[in-house]
């Protein structure tokens, strides 16, 4: 099975490293994450991630630029609002915008 | 014994076995909705209350320091105490009868231990999705006086969010009546202790009925020292 790409933006390093760390132990999902906003479209551009979680720490203005410019660039892209910080509810966002058991 | 159906309701039952379960050892966990391993999607949410965990944690153990961001976490203690530290620096010990509010905003660390080295400690732990990502964090606790619950709804909190929490214990055959705060909110009931019926629907204990689409609904306490935990939230 091809693996499903998963990008992962916050401003909370320490939150991001978690979600990353929890997100890579799923099966068929390669992971990577980063704090800095303006990296976001260039990785898009190179790496054209299947789903985007946007983690805490943006403002909303960034947060609607980033769904807003992500989904033009990938009009097929999954984007997923995390809450919780990694502790408990990440497994359940992943599983339901993907189309196999985790 | 009379009392009051509302025909247009919508509902929706959850009994206690229903529930997933969690026990890793340390940690018995029931799960209303999905959370960590526990996934339904049938069971994702009620509205903006995202998790109702049933957790029993023996002595001396508890949650090492971990982060939450963008929940509204409320921790209620059925039976011992909690002992809580933040990145705040909020050091302090949530007894039976407190309310534990915390707003994960931004994001917060904190840990939550079992003070008594001997005896376990069964709380609820209740996650509500907040009205705004990336506020400010935030830590309360209140301390509940029982006598203000006797036969009666007491307001324990009201999370930011348009969100009204109550308890209520009650004598065999005393009756209630909730009624709705705010248009279109819908309300969690779920069981702590002895059996209710609402709706016409009898519920025992750990047993979670959602209802909406109602302006009010009656309470029946079916046995003695019967404890209901009623949850308004905003259905969207």
């Amino acid at each position: 099975m091809e693996q499903v790409k998963v990008l992962i933006i916050g401003k909370n390093i320490e939150i991001v490293q978690l979600l990353v760390r929890l997100a890579g132990k799923f099966k068929n999902l390669l992971v990577s994450g980063t704090t800095d906003e303006t990296d976001i479209l260039q990785i898009q551009e190179e790496n054209a991630p299947d789903i985007l979680i946007i983690s805490s720490g943006l403002t909303e203005q960034s947060e609607k630029a980033i769904d807003e410019q992500s989904r033009l660039l990938q009009p097929n892209i999954k984007i997923i609002y995390h809450y919780g910080g990694g502790s408990g509810l990440l497994k359940s966002e992943l599983q339901s915008v993907l189309d196999f058991e985790i | 014994m009379q009392y009051k159906i509302n025909y247009m309701a919508n509902s929706v039952l959850h009994k206690a076995n229903s529930r997933g379960e969690a026990n890793h050892g340390w940690l018995h966990s029931f799960h209303s909705f999905s959370f960590a391993d526990y996934y339904n999607k049938e069971r994702m949410s009620f509205g903006v209350l995202r998790v109702l965990n049933d957790d029993t944690v023996k002595g001396g153990m508890g949650f090492g320091t971990h982060p939450h961001d963008n929940m509204e976490i409320i921790s209620i203690p059925l039976e011992g105490d909690l002992e809580h530290k933040d990145s705040m620096g909020n050091v302090t010990v949530i007894k039976n009868g407190d309310v534990q509010v915390m707003s994960a905003g931004t994001g917060i660390y904190h840990s939550e231990y079992n003070k008594n080295k001997e005896e376990t400690v069964k709380f609820l732990q209740i996650w509500v999705f907040p009205n705004k990502r990336n506020v400010t964090p935030r830590y309360d606790q209140i301390t509940l006086n029982p006598a203000d619950r006797k036969n009666k709804l007491q307001q324990i909190l009201s999370p930011d969010q348009d969100a009204w929490f109550h308890l209520g214990t009650y004598d065999k055959e005393a009756k209630d009546t909730y009624t709705i705060k705010k248009a279109g909110n819908g309300v969690y009931a779920f069981v702590l202790k002895g059996e209710f019926l609402i709706n016409n629907t009898k519920l025992e204990q750990r047993d979670g009925l959602g209802l909406w689409d109602l302006d009010s609904f009656e309470i029946a306490a079916q046995t003695d020292n019967a404890e209901i935990l009623l949850m308004e939230v905003p259905m969207k």
